[in-house]
C-alpha cells in the first residue's frame, strides 16, 4: 500500500498531468454563507452580532408571540388545534405524559436553545477586543435572557439540568438535573449580575436594569419570597423609567408599542418583531397573531374568564345593579371588550370594513387582545405584516406584583391599594378604586389581587404559571369543561411537567419527574 | 462497426446448382457480409451490399449454414431449391456480449461481479414518458417505485438491494456516459443500454459514491456505414389506474355527516330543510350532487416524437437525435414539454488517436396549478358533493364551499382562480474525450465533462374571490364571500443553477503472457466538483395582478429568499469536491479462472482533512466450469456455467455538504432591536463532530450464470449480504443540548437477499418466442443504533429499519364491550363509545398501552418480481410484461380513508358503517376525521392496507411491414405498434394505486396512469 507521503506525491503529479494546476486546495470547500467560528469574535461588531443571535432565539415558540397560548392551559381560554403547538388542548384533559409531543416538547427545548446560545456567547465574548465595561453590559443582557429561559424551565419542569457552559463534547450535555432551589439560585446569580450591569434607562429593545429587576421580582414572588420582592419592586416604581400607558389596547399592537425613544413606557421587556422581514410567522405556514387569533380563532376565552370581569361600578355582576341579564356585556369593565370579542360584537378595520371571517367560536368568545383589526380582512398575506411585539413584562404587572407581595408581607396597607388603584384607574379604563371596606384583610385582598391580576393580564400567557404558583390549579381547573364537554384535568403531579421520553432515552443521567 | 470477418471460400466442385437468395434482418433490412456456408464443407460465400448471395452447391442438396455476428446462426436444408431467402434473428446474448462497466467494457463471459444490463430496445418497448421508470421490473435487485404519473414529477425512486442507510441517501449513483447526470432527463430513444452495478466488485471502482449501487447509462453512438434516419412517433392516452369510490349523493353525505358530527363533538349540522332540497333534486344547480373526482380527473393525451440520424465514414461515427414530449395531465391546468437533443461524434485523427464528443441537452418546460401532487389530489377528495366549481348564477364566480362551518379545504377551482406555477429547466451534459493507443495493448483515455443544470421557477398568484353556495351575506343578500385566498400572493421567481465539472483519465494495459495468462490493468484519476447557487425574489403589490413578471409589481414589501414550505426547496449555495485515484486488475487463466481486484482511494471535501481519504477495495473471482474439458467434452447442452464470488467495500458520501465545519449561522438570523431596523445575528445551530468518516458498506456476493442450448434456458442467480456501518446520520441528542443533532458515524445495518433471473428463447419454424422471469428479495436488519426510535415505525436493533410498529386492530367496540371488565382498557381512548376501534391487548395485562404495539410485516416487500412473454411470427411481435410487488403494506390515512377529513366524502363502503343495529366488526361507526375513538389509533393495523400487486405492466403488439410496402416510400423499415401500460392490476388495495412514494402518510395521491399507445417506427 502507498504511504501517505508517496500517495500525496502521486496525486499531485496526477493533478499536474491532467489539469496543469496544483490540487492542494481542491478539497477545501467551506460554507459560502456562514462564518467560521475560528475567525468570529474579532471585533465589537462580531459581539453585537452574537448578541442579536441570542435575542433572536426569543422569537421561538413560547418565548415569542405564542406565549399567549399558555393561557390555553389555564381557565382563561380554550385553545383550538394549533398545528404549531400541538396537543395543548390534550394537555388540559389529562393527556400530559412523557409520550406527548408537540407543545410540551417545545416548552422544554426552546428555553434550552436560548440557554445554549447564551452560553456560547458568554464562553466566547472574552476573545473580542472590547472594554471590560462594555463586556459586562453585553454579558448582563445575555445573562438576563438566560435567566428568563431558566425561569421558564423551572416553572414548567421543576428540577432541571443546569448548563453553565457551552458543551465541548456531546457527553457534556448528558448530565443529571439540579434541584429547583439550585436552579433558582442560578437564576438569581444571573439576574443580580444583570441588575448591577445593565443601564438604568427606559426600555426600547435591549434589556435594561428595570427588565432584570422586574424579572427578579417575578421569580421571587414565584418562590413566595415576598419580603425580598417588595424592595426590588419599589426600586422599579421609584426609578421613574416606567409608567402606565394611557391606551390599554395599544400595548398589544405595533402602533401602540412604538419604537426607539417612542417605545411605550409601560413595556419593560418584550420579544420584538418587525415587518416585513422579521414577522411573527412565515414558516411553517403564513400565520402570526392576526391570522391565528383573528381569523383561525385558535384562542377562545372561556365564559369563566368573561364572567370574572366586573361591572363598570367595580362590583361583580351578581352584585351590581348595572348588570342586565338580557344585555350581559354592557357596562362592564372596559378591559373586557378590549380583551375579548363578545357575542354580537362586530369587528371593523380602520376604514370601517366589517371583518366577519373568523372561524366559529365554540365558547362564544374570541380573543381580541393582540389582534390588529386595522389589518383586516385577514388573508394569508396578512402574515407578512404581523409584527406585534410579545410583551413579557409591563409596568402594570410590577404594580400588581407589588400589591401582592406587600399584602403578603404586611397585609393591606395604603401602598397596596394605591398600586391596585393605579392599574384600575388607567386612562381609558377608569375603574373605581378597590372597595377597601370589602377587601380589608390579607386573605380577602389576596383573592382580590389575584382577580385583578387575572383581568389585567388576561390572555397574555401569565395565568397558567400564576395558577400554579398559587397552588390552586388543581382546584380551579377541574371546575371547567371544554366546549365538547370534557372536564379539564389538572392533577397534583401536573404542577411539574414530565420530561419527554426521548430526553430520558438520550440522557441516561436524567431522572423523570415524580408521578410520570 | 460492421464486422467483415468472413472469409470467402469458393470450392471447385464442378457441376453444381447455383443456390441464391437474400439474407435479411428481423425488420426485413438487407444484411451485407453474412457468411453462407454449405454445412460440413469449406464451400461458402458472403452476402453483398443488398444482402444477396449466390452459392454453387454440388447436387443441389445439403444444408446451408448462415451466420453473422450478433445474430443467431441458422441451418437451412436446401431441399433442391434454387432460391433460399433467410431472415436472421438477432442473438440477444451476443448483442450483450460486451458489457459496459466502470471506466470501460468487458466481455460478459469474463465478468466476475454481479451486474445486469438492459438494452435500450427492451426499455423502449414501453413508451412511457419518463425514461427512468422504464427500468421497473427489468433488473433483478433493483426496486423502482414511481410516485405517481404527474407530468414531470414522475421520477421514480431507485433502490438497489434494499435500504442501506438511514442517514445518507439511498439513491444509486447514476452516470450517463460516465459522468453525473439525471436519468429523468433522457429521451428513452437515446438510450443504447443500461448497466446496473450491484455488488462491491463491480461498483467499488466508484468507491465513495457506490454504496447504493451504480447505474451506468450509455447513449446511442453512431455506427459506420450508410446514414440511417430513424423516426418514431407515439401517441398515448393516459387514464387513472384507480380512484376512490366517494359518495356523491349530497343528501346522503349530509345525513351521514349529521350522524357523525355528534360523535366527534362537532356542533355544526346540515339543516334538514337543505337536506330535503338536495334530496328532491328540483334545483340541481343550487343543490347539486357533484362528482369532483369525475369532473377533475380526465384522460390526457401524451405525444412523443423522436428523430435521429446516425452513421459514419471510414474514420468517424455520428449520431444526432432530437426528441419531443408533450404531456398533459389527468387533471386540468398542467402541461409538460420535454425537448431532447443528443450529439455523439467521434473521429480517428490518426491510427492511434480517437477524439470525440457527447452533447446531451434537455429542456423541460412545466406549467402547473399552484398546488400539485398530493395537495391537489386531497383537495379534490375534500370537496364534497354539495357544490361544484362555480356559482349557479352564471356569473363565473368560484365557489369555496357550501356552508361556512362545514369541513373545508380550498375548493379545487380556487386553485385555478389563484394562478399557476412554471418551471423551466435546462440541462446540458457536455463531454469531450480523447483515446490514445500508442502501442498494442495500451490505451490512454481521458474525458472532460460538464453537467450544467439551469432552472427557472415562477409562482404567480392573484387575489380572487370565492363564495359560499348556501349562505347569503345579510347586508347584500348576495352569496357570502368566504375564502382562504392565495397562499403565496404575487410573483415569486427563482433562478437556480448547478454545475458539475468532471475530469478523468485512465490508462489500460492489456497483455497476454505465456500461453494462458491474460492480464489487464487499469489505473486512473478522477476529480469532480459541484457548485450550486440560486436567487429567489418576491413582490406582491401591483395594479395589475394578472401580470406575472416581477417588474410589473411595486418594490414595497419585496423580499429576497422568501421562504415558504410550498415553494421548491431552496438549497443554500454550496460546493463540494472529490478527488480520486483508482485501479483495477483483471487476470484470467485460460479464460477459465477469472480474478479481478479493484481499489479506489477517494478524498472528499465533505469530511474534515484528517479523515478525508477513504480506501475502497474489492476482490472477485469466477470459474467458468463450462470451459473445463470434463464438462465441455461430456455435456454438450451446457453453453456456459460460471460460478462467481466477490467481496469488497463501498462508501456513501451522499450526505450533507458541510457536516464537519463548526460555523455560525447568519442566514435569516436577525433581531429588530428598538423596532427600528434589523440587526444581523449569528448563532450556533448544530453540534459538530470533526471526526466524521465515510459511511461504508461491505458486500459479499455469490452467484452463478448458466445458459443451456443456445438460449433455451438462461439462469442467473445471486446471493448477497450487504453490511453498512459507520452510518452517517443525525443522531438523537437530548433537547437540552439546545442544538440540532449532530451528524455522527454510528449505526450498522445488514441487507441479505437473493436474486434470480430465468430466460428462455426458442424458435419453432417461423415462430420465435421467449419468456423471462425475475425475482428479488432483500431482508433488512438493523444491527446497531445509538438510541432506538420508537414511533408508529420502529428503528431498533434486531428489526427491519423503520418497520411498522402498530397496535393490532381487533374489531369494533360493541355495546356490551363498554364497561365490560373482560375488555382491556384502552389508554388512548379510556372512555370508548360503541363503534370505536378496539385493539388487542398483546401482553394480556388488561391495558392496551404503548407496550402492546407489535412489529408488523410490510414496510418492505417480501419480494419483487416480473415476468414476460414474447412471441414473433413473420413481422408480428406480441410481448407482455408483468410486474409485481409482494408483501408491502401501506399505512394510509386522511382524505379518502377517514370520512369527512376536511369535508372529504366517505367512500361507498361507509354506508355499511357500524351502527347499534348493524353490528359491523370491520368498520367503525361513522365519524368526522380526527375523532379520538378512531384517530388516536392511527398507529394501528386498522389503517394498514395490503399494497401487494401484480400488474400487466405492458402489452405490446407490433408489426413490421414487409419490404414491398416500405420500399415504396424508399424507407428501410416501417413498423407500427399498439401498446398498453398498467392495463390491469391485481391488488387488494382499495381506491387508489398501491404503488406510491411512501408506505405511510396521506392516502390521497395524484393517480398512476394506465396508458394506451399507438406508434410508428420508420427508418430511411
Amino acid at each position: 500500500m502507498l504511504t501517505k507521503h508517496k500517495f500525496t506525491f502521486w496525486l499531485s503529479t496526477a493533478c499536474l498531468l491532467v489539469l496543469g494546476v496544483s490540487c492542494k486546495d481542491f478539497l477545501e470547500r467551506n460554507p459560502l454563507n456562514s462564518i467560521s467560528s475560528q475567525i468570529f469574535w474579532a471585533t465589537e461588531a462580531d459581539v453585537q452580532t452574537g448578541l442579536a443571535g441570542v435575542y433572536s432565539r426569543l422569537q421561538q415558540n413560547f418565548l415569542g408571540y405564542e406565549r399567549v397560548y399558555l393561557d390555553g392551559l389555564s381557565d382563561n381560554a380554550f385553545l383550538w388545534d394549533n398545528g404549531n403547538q400541538q396537543n395543548m388542548y390534550n394537555m388540559t384533559i389529562g393527556s400530559i405524559s412523557p409520550a406527548l409531543g408537540g407543545a410540551l416538547a417545545n416548552m422544554y427545548s426552546t428555553p434550552y436553545r436560548v440557554i445554549t446560545s447564551a452560553n456560547y456567547f458568554l464562553d466566547n465574548v472574552d476573545k473580542a477586543p472590547i472594554t471590560e465595561a462594555k463586556k459586562n453590559t453585553y454579558n448582563a443582557e445575555v445573562r438576563f435572557i438566560r435567566a428568563l429561559a431558566y425561569f421558564d424551565l423551572v416553572q414548567g419542569f421543576g428540577d432541571v439540568i443546569i448548563y453553565r457552559n457551552y458543551p465541548s463534547k456531546l457527553d457534556d450535555a448528558k448530565i443529571a438535573k439540579s434541584t429547583k432551589e439550585e436552579v433558582y439560585s442560578f437564576i438569581h446569580e444571573d439576574l443580580d449580575f444583570a441588575i448591577a450591569n445593565l443601564p438604568d434607562e427606559k426600555y426600547t429593545g435591549h434589556a435594561v436594569k428595570g427588565s432584570a429587576q422586574g424579572l427578579k421580582a417575578r421569580v421571587l414572588i414565584t418562590q413566595q419570597k415576598w419580603a425580598e420582592a417588595v424592595p426590588v419592586l419599589q426600586q422599579i416604581m421609584n426609578s421613574g423609567k416606567f409608567s402606565l400607558a394611557n391606551n390599554y389596547a395599544g400595548l398589544f399592537l405595533k402602533a401602540g408599542q412604538g419604537s426607539g425613544t417612542n417605545t411605550n413606557a409601560e413595556i419593560m421587556f418584550s420579544t420584538q418583531y418587525l415587518a416585513p422581514n422579521n414577522v411573527q410567522r412565515l414558516s411553517p405556514g403564513n400565520a402570526g397573531m392576526d391570522i391565528e387569533l383573528g381569523w383561525w380563532s385558535l384562542m377562545q376565552p372561556y365564559k369563566d374568564l368573561v364572567d370574572d370581569y366586573e361591572m363598570r361600578d367595580g362590583k361583580p355582576t351578581n352584585e351590581s345593579p348595572l348588570f342586565d341579564p338580557a344585555n350581559p356585556y354592557a357596562n362592564r369593565d372596559p378591559r373586557l371588550d378590549l380583551t375579548v370579542k363578545l357575542p354580537g360584537e362586530v369587528w371593523r378595520n380602520t376604514t370601517g370594513v366589517v371583518w366577519n371571517g373568523s372561524y366559529e367560536t365554540q365558547t362564544g368568545f374570541l380573543m381580541e387582545k393582540y389582534v390588529d383589526l386595522s389589518r383586516a380582512p385577514f388573508t394569508i398575506s396578512t402574515a407578512i405584516s404581523t409584527d406585534q411585539d410579545y410583551v413579557h413584562l409591563r409596568y402594570a404587572d410590577v404594580l400588581l406584583m407589588y400589591a401582592e407581595a406587600k399584602n403578603e408581607v404586611s397585609g393591606p396597607d395604603a401602598t397596596v391599594y394605591a398600586a391596585l388603584n393605579q392599574v384600575r384607574a388607567r386612562a381609558g379604563i377608569n375603574m373605581p378604586p378597590v372597595d377597601q371596606a370589602k377587601y380589608n384583610t390579607k386573605e380577602t385582598l389576596r383573592d382580590y389581587i389575584r382577580h385583578e391580576r387575572r383581568i389585567e393580564l388576561a390572555l397574555e400567557g401569565q395565568r397558567y404559571n400564576d395558577l400554579k404558583r398559587w397552588n390552586i390549579a388543581h382546584i380551579k381547573l377541574p371546575t371547567l369543561k371544554s366546549p365538547s364537554g370534557a372536564p379539564l384535568i389538572f392533577e397534583t403531579k401536573n404542577y411539574v411537567l414530565p420530561f419527554q421520553q426521548s430526553e430520558l432515552d438520550n440522557n441516561p443521567n436524567l431522572l423523570q419527574n415524580t408521578g410520570y | 462497426m460492421l464486422p467483415f470477418l468472413f472469409v470467402t471460400l469458393t470450392g471447385a466442385w464442378g457441376q453444381g446448382v447455383s443456390v441464391s437468395g437474400k439474407v435479411s434482418g428481423e425488420n426485413g433490412e438487407a444484411l451485407p457480409g453474412v457468411t453462407v456456408l454449405l454445412k460440413g464443407t469449406t464451400n461458402g460465400t458472403a452476402t453483398d451490399a443488398e444482402g444477396n448471395y449466390s452459392l454453387n452447391v454440388p447436387g443441389g442438396s445439403g444444408t446451408l449454414v448462415i451466420s453473422f455476428i450478433g445474430y443467431l446462426k441458422q441451418e437451412i436444408p436446401i431441399n433442391n431449391r434454387t432460391t433460399v431467402n433467410v431472415a436472421l434473428a438477432p442473438d440477444a446474448k451476443a448483442l450483450e456480449e460486451v458489457v459496459v462497466i466502470g471506466y470501460g467494457t468487458q466481455n460478459k463471459a469474463n465478468l466476475t461481479g454481479s451486474l445486469a444490463t438492459v438494452s435500450g430496445r427492451t426499455l423502449t418497448e414501453r413508451p412511457a414518458p419518463n425514461a427512468a421508470t422504464l427500468l421497473q421490473g427489468r433488473v433483478t435487485g433493483l426496486q423502482v417505485t414511481q410516485p405517481s404519473a404527474e407530468p414531470g414529477r414522475d421520477n421514480p425512486n431507485f433502490l438497489i438491494r434494499g435500504r442501506g442507510s438511514f442517514g445518507g441517501s439511498n439513491d444509486p449513483l447514476v452516470l450517463i456516459d460516465g459522468v453525473t447526470g439525471s436519468f429523468n432527463n433522457l429521451s428513452p430513444d437515446d438510450i443504447e443500454n443500461v448497466t446496473v452495478l450491484k455488488d462491491a466488485a463491480s461498483a467499488s471502482i466508484y468507491g465513495a459514491r457506490a454504496a447504493n449501487g451504480v447505474i451506468l447509462v450509455t447513449t446511442k453512438k453512431g455506427r459506420k456505414g450508410q446514414p440511417v434516419v430513424s423516426y418514431r412517433a407515439n401517441v398515448a392516452r393516459h387514464m387513472p389506474t384507480a380512484l376512490p369510490d366517494l359518495i356523491t349523493n349530497s343528501a346522503d353525505y349530509m345525513e351521514m355527516y349529521n350522524a357523525a358530527a355528534p360523535r366527534s363533538g362537532i356542533v355544526f349540522r346540515y339543516p334538514q330543510a337543505d337536506i330535503d332540497k338536495y334530496r328532491s333534486g328540483t334545483d340541481p344547480n343550487q343543490y347539486p350532487n357533484f362528482d369532483n373526482v369525475d369532473y377533475y380527473v380526465n384522460p390526457a393525451t401524451v405525444t412523443n416524437h423522436s428523430l435521429s440520424v446516425s452513421g459514419g465514414g471510414e474514420k468517424n461515427t455520428y449520431n444526432i437525435s432530437l426528441g419531443y414530449l408533450n404531456q398533459d395531465a389527468l387533471l386540468p391546468g398542467y402541461n409538460f414539454k420535454r425537448y431532447n437533443g443528443l450529439l455523439n461524434y467521434s473521429t480517428e485523427i490518426s491510427k492511434a488517436v480517437t477524439i470525440g464528443t457527447t452533447m446531451n441537452m434537455a429542456y423541460k418546460d412545466r406549467v402547473e396549478p399552484p398546488f400539485t401532487g398530493e395537495p391537489m389530489a386531497l383537495t379534490i377528495y375534500a370537496a364534497g358533493p354539495l357544490y361544484g366549481p362555480f356559482l349557479p348564477d352564471g356569473s363565473g364566480r368560484v365557489v369555496s364551499r357550501a356552508y361556512d362551518l362545514e369541513g373545508r379545504n380550498r375548493n379545487v377551482q380556487e386553485y385555478y382562480a389563484m394562478g399557476n406555477q412554471k418551471t423551466k429547466e435546462y440541462n446540458l451534459n457536455a463531454q469531450a474525450y480523447l483515446d490514445v493507443r500508442p502501442f498494442k495493448g495500451l490505451t490512454w483515455s481521458s474525458k472532460v465533462a460538464l453537467n450544467y443544470v439551469d432552472e427557472f421557477y415562477k409562482m404567480h398568484q392573484q387575489p380572487y374571490d370565492a363564495y359560499l353556495l348556501q349562505e347569503k351575506d345579510p347586508t347584500t343578500n348576495d352569496y357570502k364571500r368566504s375564502t382562504f385566498g392565495p397562499d403565496i400572493l404575487g410573483v415569486t421567481d427563482q433562478y437556480s443553477k448547478s454545475i458539475t465539472p468532471t475530469v478523468y483519465s485512465t490508462l489500460t494495459y492489456d497483455t497476454k503472457f505465456g500461453e494462458n495468462h491474460n492480464l489487464r490493468i487499469l489505473a486512473g484519476y478522477e476529480q469532480l466538483f459541484f457548485r450550486n447557487q440560486n436567487l429567489r425574489a418576491r413582490r406582491t403589490n401591483t395594479v395589475a395582478p394578472i401580470l406575472d413578471d416581477l417588474t410589473g409589481y411595486l418594490a414595497d414589501n419585496q423580499s429576497l429568499y422568501f421562504l415558504h414550505p410550498r415553494l421548491p426547496s431552496l438549497a443554500g449555495p454550496s460546493e463540494w469536491a472529490m478527488q480520486s485515484v483508482f485501479s483495477r486488475v483483471n487476470y484470467n487463466f485460460k479464460n477459465k479462472y477469472l480474478l479481478e481486484a479493484n481499489l479506489r482511494n477517494d478524498g472528499t471535501s465533505k469530511v474534515s482533512p484528517g479523515y478525508r481519504w477513504g480506501l475502497f477495495p474489492s476482490v472477485s473471482a469466477g470459474w467458468l466450469i463450462s470451459e473445463e474439458s470434463f464438462l465441455r467434452d461430456n455435456i454438450n447442452w451446457i453453453d456456459q456455467l460460471k460460478l462467481r464470488g466477490s467481496y469488497g467495500t463501498l462508501g456513501n458520501q451522499d450526505v450533507g455538504t458541510y457536516l464537519y465545519q463548526d460555523n455560525l449561522l447568519i442566514n435569516n438570523i436577525v433581531y429588530p432591536f428598538n423596532n427600528s431596523t434589523l440587526t444581523q445575528g449569528a448563532v450556533v445551530n448544530v453540534f459538530r463532530d470533526q471526526s466524521l468518516r465515510w459511511e461504508s458498506t461491505r458486500v459479499l456476493d455469490f452467484g452463478f450464470d448458466l445458459s443451456l442450448r443456445n438460449g433455451l434456458l438462461g439462469v442467473t442467480f445471486d446471493w448477497f449480504r450487504k453490511n453498512t456501518f459507520d452510518i452517517l446520520a443525525d443522531q438523537p441528542v437530548p433537547a437540552s443540548l439546545g442544538l440540532n443533532s449532530p451528524t455522527l458515524n454510528d449505526g450498522k445495518m445488514r441487507n441479505t437477499g437473493v436474486e434470480l433471473e430465468l430466460t428462455h428463447q426458442n424458435r419453432i419454424g417461423e415462430v420465435t418466442y421467449g419468456a423471462n422471469f425475475q425475482i428479488s428479495a432483500a431482508k433488512n436488519e438493523l444491527l446497531h443504533i445509538r438510541v432506538p426510535r420508537i414511533e408508529s415505525s420502529i428503528r431498533k436493533v434486531g428489526y427491519e429499519l423503520d418497520a411498522h410498529y402498530l397496535y393490532e386492530w381487533d374489531g369494533i367496540f360493541q355495546v356490551e364491550d363498554i364497561g365490560n371488565p373482560g375488555v382491556p382498557r384502552h389508554a388512548l381512548n379510556p372512555t370508548p363509545k360503541p363503534g370505536d376501534l378496539k385493539m388487542k391487548d398483546q401482553d394480556g395485562d388488561g391495558d392496551v398501552d404503548a407496550d402492546d404495539r407489535i412489529v408488523v410485516k410490510g414496510a418492505y416487500p417480501d419480494y419483487i418480481y416480473s415476468f414476460g412473454f414474447n412471441v414473433g411470427y413473420k413481422g408480428f411481435n406480441l410481448s407482455s410484461f408483468f410486474q409485481g410487488v409482494q408483501g408491502l403494506k401501506n399505512r394510509v390515512t386522511g382524505w379518502g380513508v377517514d370520512p369527512f377529513h376536511q369535508g372529504a366524502a366517505p367512500t361507498e363502503k361507509w354506508r355499511n358503517a357500524w351502527t347499534p343495529e348493524n353490528r359491523s366488526n370491520t368498520l367503525p361507526a361513522i365519524y368526522v376525521a380526527g375523532y379520538s375513538g378512531v384517530a388516536n389509533y392511527s398507529g394501528s393495523t386498522y389503517y394498514l392496507q395490503d399494497a401487494s400487486y401484480l400488474r400487466l405492466k405492458n402489452l405490446i403488439l407490433s408489426y413490421d411491414l414487409p419490404s414491398v410496402v416500405y420500399s415504396r416510400i424508399k424507407a428501410k423499415g416501417l413498423g407500427v405498434y399498439v401498446s398498453g401500460d398498467n392495463l390491469f392490476t391485481i391488488t387488494k388495495y382499495e381506491g387508489s394505486d398501491p404503488e406510491r412514494a411512501s408506505t405511510t402518510g396521506n392516502f390521497a395521491q395524484y393517480p398512476q396512469a394506465r396508458i394506451y399507445n399507438v406508434g410508428l417506427n420508420v427508418k430511411f
